[in-house]
């Protein structure tokens, strides 16, 4: 779609589902509908996270997000976000799949308000359920191989471990961890949460992840919509890096330009 | 998850379970003159005339295709918001999709 300096096989392939772009952007926090709707379109994301909440039965207001974006243009991602158990956490998803058709959650189950960190034992538990259910599971996770293993293990069709705490725009606080996590699984490596700012989005593609979600880095920029065709740009030259494959480093330096034939020397 | 087990028997009879199953429209059932309370999205609420979760929809003035609900923590499939029959004390959760990463 909007990857078209990639070559044209590289895709991000979930559950035998391909997309182009592999950047994944979340729906939260933007001013407008109108605005995330711009956002989206500029991030030249496929897939989109929501989020199901209780209807206000007081007060149903008419306009809803699912006006502004799409079904049918984009792959609706709905979360689990506020789940602090397993149970919670697979109402949900089953909510979300009768509510709008699609087999595919981002399955989170949160373990401490403060920092928003996985409880893993219940997100295993979880995505296990699911799994068993019929649901594609994507589980935000933390940034621990052996739990990345066991979600993978229990059927999940990708991992998503987070670069820093959600909201947090720390960047990455653990390359090589996302690395050891790439090595050990076979599903996609997503990594969600954390990303501040562009650069961090390039590093994480360098790294070899298979995509990047984010939602704040791009809906609290002082314009999201600049920062979202920020992180379209920085996730395609990421990936671009990493296809191309980077030098490697050295302590010293190696001279670019040819070392004969410099004017004033004597050899 | 087909939502209709668990209610199942309880005040209907074999025909009307029978329709249940079947996914029709219970003959003879007409919108109750009493109250009913339920329990919605965590408010208790007295509704006059439902008898199905299509009923508690529209009195809701909540369009069917938008949302998903749950009736004691079974999911209850859209095509069956006309036939899944409400009682007293339910406990019914009704979701949308809301922005959220």
């Amino acid at each position: 779609m909007m990857a078209e300096d990639l070559p044209a096989n590289d895709c991000l392939e979930i559950a035998g589902r391909k997309f182009r772009s592999r950047l994944i952007v979340g729906t939260g926090k933007y001013a407008s509908f109108a605005q995330n709707r711009d956002a989206v379109e500029r991030s030249g994301a496929e897939i989109v996270t929501v989020a199901v909440r209780r209807v206000n039965i007081l007060d149903p207001t008419k306009e809803n997000l699912l006006d502004y974006l799409d079904p049918k243009k984009y792959t609706i991602l709905p979360n689990t976000a506020g789940c602090y158990t397993a149970e919670d956490a697979i109402r949900t998803c089953r909510l979300a799949r009768e509510g709008g058709g699609w087999e595919m959650v981002k399955l989170e189950v949160i373990g401490d308000e403060k920092t928003l960190f996985p409880d893993t034992e219940q997100l295993v538990k979880a995505a296990a359920q699911l799994v068993k259910e019929g649901f594609i599971v994507l589980p935000y996770t933390n940034d621990d191989p052996i739990v990345a293993r066991k979600l993978e293990d229990v059927g999940c069709q990708a991992v998503m471990p987070l670069a820093a705490p959600i909201g947090s725009g720390l960047g990455i606080r653990n390359p090589y961890n996302i690395l050891i996590i790439k090595e050990q699984v076979r599903v996609p490596v997503i990594v969600d949460a954390g990303v501040g700012t562009a650069s961090d989005a390039t590093i994480t593609m360098e790294l070899g992840a298979d995509g990047v979600l984010m939602n704040t880095a791009i809906a609290g920029a002082k314009d999201p919509l600049m920062m979202a065709e920020a992180m379209r740009h920085a996730v395609i030259a990421g990936r671009q890096a990493y296809l191309a494959g980077r030098i490697p480093m050295k302590l010293y330096a190696t001279a670019s330009s040819p070392l004969t034939g410099i004017i004033g020397r004597s050899f | 998850m087909n939502g209709c087990g668990a209610c199942l028997g309880r005040g209907r009879s074999s025909a009307e379970a029978a329709a249940f199953l079947l996914g029709v429209p219970i003959p003879g059932r007409r919108p109750s003159t009493g109250t009913m309370k339920l329990k919605v999205n965590g408010e208790s609420l007295e509704l006059n005339g439902i008898v199905t979760v299509r009923d508690l929809l529209h009195s809701l003035k909540l369009q069917p295709g938008r949302v998903a609900v749950e009736v004691n923590l079974e999911v209850i499939p859209k095509d069956r918001y006309e036939t899944t029959a409400l009682h007293e004390g339910d406990e019914v959760e009704i979701v949308s999709f809301v922005g959220g990463g």
